[in-house]
């Protein structure tokens, strides 16, 4: 009884994964909303803005420097866990 | 394991590997490297300190986590303080080593946590069940 409603629950979110995907607009067509003017803003303007003449550096720790703090979060996490196990298989 | 031909080596070329692994992280915002690949290399040289000299030379055992939560601090509040009061670091001229405000800040910060979570893998994996923080050699 568990493993059918299971099986229901993974097909239906399956589903609407796929539902999801069918709308997306084809892989590089020229007028997607993706191809904006982010990239050429970040190629012009990163050493005025940022400083950093090493583009890439100033993109993840300046523009997108909330996403760098987050990562660091989970790399954080990640070693938790993995601490977490071994001490627990770990005989006393 | 404690071997001669290991330690002696060890000890000509750790202090390069230190150096370069802090050249790495320094340079971020004008070389490509920046704070994880920076703080991955100081992370090996420590591991290759507690392997040829034991771990008590590279770490105190209680350090590590202690360095962890402090490397996450520094980023997490810098950027929160940054933001709130809008404290504004000069933007040098592009080239020089303390340029562009709060990056470099945030790079070291990354680092210290990079290579703490390297340190706190190795040390997680090499403990004996025996004793606390006795060394599997």
């Amino acid at each position: 009884m568990k493993r059918v409603g299971t099986l229901l629950v993974v097909v239906l979110v399956g589903y609407m994964f796929i539902l999801a995907v069918s709308e997306l607009p084809p892989y590089g067509a020229p007028d997607n909303p993706s191809n904006n003017e982010v990239a050429s803003w970040y190629n012009y303007r990163a050493l005025e803005e940022t400083g950093a003449v090493n583009i890439v550096a100033g993109v993840i720790l300046d523009y997108r420097a909330y996403d760098t703090m987050i990562e660091t979060t989970v790399l954080f996490t990640a070693i938790i866990a993995v601490m977490i196990t071994l001490k627990a298989s770990a005989k006393p | 394991m404690q071997d001669f031909l290991l330690k002696s080596v060890s000890g000509y070329l750790i202090p390069f590997v230190q150096m370069y692994g802090l050249y790495v992280l320094f340079h971020g915002h004008l070389t490509p490297g920046g704070g994880f690949s920076g703080g991955m290399v100081i992370g090996l040289c420590f591991i290759l300190v507690a392997l040829a000299f034991g771990m008590e030379r590279a770490v105190k055992e209680d350090y590590v986590t202690t360095f962890l939560y402090a490397g996450m601090c520094f980023v997490g509040v810098l950027k929160g303080l940054g933001m709130l009061f809008n404290i504004y670091l000069p933007l040098g001229t592009p080239g020089e080593l303390f340029s562009s405000g709060w990056i470099f800040v945030i790079t070291v910060g990354v680092g210290i946590v990079v290579a703490c979570t390297i340190l706190a893998l190795y040390y997680a994996l090499m403990e004996e069940p025996g004793g606390h923080g006795r060394h599997r050699a």
